[in-house]
């Protein structure tokens, strides 16, 4: 069996606004291997959440994928059409959004969002019927721990605390057994009791399923405890990536140390905070060669023309740094 | 069972602002009367030339003779009784006139409503779904023209053609005499009555409604759970239609009550042009001949009328919108 | 130059610029009527009567003999006053009531409110009508009873704006510095909410204009002037006969509401700007 479920070679997304071309993401690449849990961090505006949105080819206009390839289980999810497409999402590739809030459908159900999954992808799923439907929603209700799944099935998102929210939709993401879910920012909205509580459940899920995990996010803490390997990205490029050991004990990329130190302490789930100086660069105009120069105490001149590609610097650990040519 | 509860104390809730409001209607009818300059005995009499009897004992009626207090007090128990004035043109009650034509003005407005409410939501979606498309511009467009357009003008206009020209739908009027009734010819000709004045009446709050659904819609798609609906694998019907329309109709039915009260008053003039035997039509004969009982009694009616249908609209909104129950 | 930078958004609404000329067109017809119109509207068989559009009469003659065109050129005075005016008394009531229900809230803002809500189930045409049926069809009276059947809607949307507006900063300040509400309310926050305002007027001159012609077609209105809505009450006996005497006037009103309503829709675009892409 393939070891290797997604694999994204040079994709680059840009939105064509009015005034501007904006460079979101240029030329990312990325491999995740099946039933491995694989962080991609970055600050926000570094383009993290739209390489999620450009894996399930949603990235809303005026933004559209230019190049690239993203290969799932072999196919390149950018040459299949829609419909192809469409049987995808949900069932394969499920998505699990930041604000539960603002993500479910104000005026339904939680049952009914949770059974439309189900329902839309009844061939791959088996469903025979309308009993079928409400066993599996009610399983999935208590896999993901809800107290009282019975009356809750019932409510709709106003009636829901947000650590329940966020189990409706990781429930809503899982219904169909995906065999990838992409997480962006799931515990950012919440407060910190119920950002332990969730971290705690998506770790029992990994444990428990077979399924393979994107995570999305800027808080370095729950990556230490989720993500067996990290991407770590900076104004759309990628600029190291390595297992989650190699990326805290020993980051290589001047930005990722930056970031590191910042953490004072892991076990508080800080969010990261970047006393490095500057500001992420205007991305209409980003900076030329490496994007992370004008803010790097290490530049040399030819960072700022070009970049020298994935330079190796451990076992599975790589970084785009002329520091280790 | 706190649900029922809540759900009770808010259809209360809008009853109890919907009944002084009633009340409201009645005193300003009252004021507009009196302020009227002259006696207002010529108000309640019309243009009627009554003989000093009849004008004696119409005083007394209004009790027009006592304080202005007791004279509004009167004015409100005779409404509220369902008494809305003698019509001198007619000599019988307002009220019994008025109930004899509101079928007729009922079937009108309510099949202008219906292909309104149709095919200015239809255009409404189709336009929100590729803003600034081609379709987009082109329903923008048709919509700007049809609130822009004289409706009445436009049924003289349609008149003209269809009628005058091609002789394939009746000049107006309510049927065709000599058609049996009970008969789908019966049918099938009040139709026919119907297409061309139904059709001018309607036009303007479909073009409103075109715009406040594509408005609406466009909001809502704009929205987070959108997005989510879309990762799920849905089709784009389902997510344009189950997702998205549903949560932006909602303006939509906020402005049922509104509809209504502008298709009445619409169908003064769609009456007149088509002669059209209804309320509207009604209408138009009493200003002509100055009679004014009919012409408050209508007044009071479509008012009223205006107020029930925001309160059913209210209490609707329980089953639209789940989350007015839990407020 | 921020004028130019508002003629670049405007224009780039093709209709809306459409909206315009239309509307310059109108406005030049009704200024210089005395000097285009061939004949005076009034002046009773100049031609033969009820004559189609011909050389002599470019858009024919009614009942009376009396030159359509003249007419129409002398229609859009009444039409371009009875809008503006109508349409003025009733923005100039709703900012009154909408900035002072928005600013002060509370039980004013109960009452303005209940008010307007009163006059709003009212449908605007049927309460016009019976004004007008009560205290006579004078232009002047006409103007003032359309004017006050609009305001409702301006209102509530200056009562939005102020609702929102009032909690900014800006306002805080001003109120700390000591400025006297009624300087707040017409110096600070209301300059700041004039752009929905001019929409909603542009759009309420259309519709001023078409409740007036529906007003004259219906006999209500004053007779002593030109109006294109008595044209056409006056031409609804010979709807089959004298397509002129009812095509043209209409035509008029639906250019002229029309003109004002793409107008009003650029303005809207050109003030609101959306974000749009290649």
């Amino acid at each position: 069996m393939e070891k290797e479920l997604l694999k994204v070679s040079d994709l680059t997304t840009h939105f064509f606004m009015t005034d501007g071309i904006v460079h979101a993401v240029d030329g990312i690449d990325l491999s995740i291997d099946k039933n491995k849990s694989v962080g991609l961090v970055g600050e926000s505006g570094s383009g993290k959440s739209v390489t999620a949105l450009s894996i399930l080819r949603l990235v809303p206009l005026p933004g559209k994928t230019i190049s690239g390839s993203i290969l799932f289980k072999g196919k390149d999810l950018l040459k299949i059409n829609e419909d192809e497409m469409r049987k995808i999402r949900g069932s394969n590739i499920a998505m699990v959004f930041q604000d539960p809030f603002t993500f479910l459908n104000p005026i339904m159900k939680v049952k009914n969002q949770i059974a439309e999954m189900l329902i839309t992808h009844k061939t791959r799923m088996n469903i025979t019927g309308k009993k079928d439907v409400e066993e599996h929603v009610m399983s999935l209700l208590n896999q993901m721990r809800i107290p009282s799944a019975e009356a809750v099935k019932e409510y709709y998102p106003h009636q829901l605390s947000g650590g329940m929210r966020q189990r409706v939709v990781l429930a809503i993401a899982l219904a169909c057994n995906p065999d990838m879910i992409i997480l962006d920012e799931p515990t950012t909205a919440l407060d910190v009791t119920t950002q332990i509580q969730i971290l705690e459940l998506l770790k029992q899920l990994k444990r428990e399923k077979n399924v393979t995990i994107m995570l999305i996010t800027h808080n370095l803490g729950i990556v230490a405890e989720l993500c067996d390997k990290v991407y770590i990205m900076y104004a759309g490029q990628i600029q190291e990536s390595g297992n989650v050991y190699d990326i805290f004990d020993d980051p290589k990329h001047p930005y990722t140390s930056g970031l590191i130190d910042n953490v004072l302490s892991i076990d508080e789930y800080r969010p990261v905070m970047s006393y490095i100086e500057g500001n992420i660069p205007n991305m209409m105009n980003p900076p030329s060669g490496c994007r992370f120069h004008p803010r790097c105490s290490y530049t040399k001149e030819i960072c700022k023309e070009k970049r020298p590609g994935d330079l190796q610097v451990g076992d599975d650990h790589f970084t785009n740094c002329w520091l280790y040519s | 069972m706190g649900e029922y509860r809540s759900v009770l104390n808010y259809i209360i809730k809008r009853v109890l602002m919907a009944i002084p409001l009633m009340f409201a209607i009645i005193i300003m009818s009252f004021l507009l009367i009196h302020l009227v300059p002259g006696d207002p005995i010529h108000v309640f009499l019309g243009g009627f030339a009554a003989s000093p009897e009849y004008t004696a004992m119409m005083r007394e009626r209004m009790g027009l003779d006592k304080p202005v207090f007791v004279q509004l007090l009167v004015y409100i128990q005779n409404i509220l009784r369902g008494d809305l004035g003698t019509s001198y043109l007619y000599f019988m009650p307002v009220s019994t006139l008025i109930l004899s034509r509101i079928g007729n003005t009922l079937i009108l407005v309510a099949l202008s409503m219906i292909w309104s409410t149709f095919v200015g939501v239809l255009l409404g979606v189709l336009s929100a779904r590729k803003p600034f498309s081609l379709t987009d511009n082109v329903i923008s467009l048709v919509s700007v023209l049809g609130y822009s357009v004289p409706y009445f003008w436009l049924g003289m206009m349609l008149i003209m053609f269809f009628s005058v020209r091609l002789d394939i739908l009746p000049l107006g009027g309510l049927m065709t005499l000599g058609v049996e009734f009970d008969s789908w010819g019966y049918i099938v000709d009040r139709l026919r009555h119907l297409v061309l004045p139904s059709f001018a009446l309607g036009i303007f709050q479909f073009a409103v409604l075109t715009r406040l659904t594509r408005a609406s819609l466009q909001e809502v798609l704009r929205q987070d759970f959108i997005m989510m609906a879309w990762s799920k694998g849905l089709r784009e019907r389902t997510v344009l239609l189950k997702h998205g329309l549903r949560n932006a109709i909602l303006p939509v039915v906020t402005i049922l009550g509104l509809r209504l009260g502008t298709a009445f008053g619409g169908a003064i003039l769609t009456e007149t042009v088509f002669s059209y035997p209804g309320v509207g039509r009604l209408m138009y004969d009493a200003l002509v001949q100055r009679d004014f009982p009919i012409i408050m009694g209508i007044l009071i009616m479509i008012s009223f009328t205006v107020i029930m249908a925001n309160l059913v609209v209210d209490i609707l909104y329980i089953f639209i919108d789940p989350r007015v129950k839990h407020k | 130059m921020k004028i130019r930078a508002f003629w670049n958004r405007y224009s780039k609404n093709k209709m809306a610029v459409l909206g315009l000329i239309l509307l310059t067109i109108i406005f030049a017809m009704a200024l210089l009527a005395p000097l285009i119109a061939p004949y005076s509207p009034w002046r009773i068989r100049v031609g033969p009567t009820l004559t189609p559009p011909c050389p002599g009469y470019p858009m024919g003659t009614d009942d009376l003999g009396r030159d359509i065109l003249s007419q129409l050129i002398w229609g859009t005075r009444i039409s371009l006053v009875v809008g503006f005016f109508s349409a003025g008394i009733s923005t100039l009531i709703g900012i009154f009531i909408g900035s002072m229900s928005g600013y002060y809230s509370g039980k004013l803002d109960k009452i303005l409110m209940g008010l307007a809500e009163l006059f709003l189930v009212i449908p605007n045409f049927v309460l016009a009508l019976t004004l007008v049926a009560l205290y006579g069809s004078s232009f002047y009276i006409i103007i003032l009873v359309i004017g006050m059947a609009g305001w409702p809607s301006t209102a509530r949307l200056v009562r939005g704006e102020f609702l929102s507006h009032r909690e900014r900063a800006y306002v805080e300040g001003a109120q700390s510095v000591g400025l006297k509400d009624r300087e707040i309310i017409f110096g600070e926050i209301l300059p700041n909410t004039m752009p929905p305002i001019i929409v909603n007027a542009s759009i309420g001159v259309a519709r001023a204009i078409l409740i007036e012609a529906g007003l004259s077609f219906l006999g209500a209105g004053d007779p002593n002037v030109v109006s294109w809505g008595y044209m056409l009450y006056n031409a609804f006996r010979f709807i089959h006969q004298s397509w002129w005497m009812i095509t043209l006037p209409g035509l008029a009103l639906f250019a002229t509401a029309l003109s004002l309503n793409l107008i009003g829709d650029g303005l809207n675009d050109a003030l609101n700007p959306r974000l749009k892409h290649i």
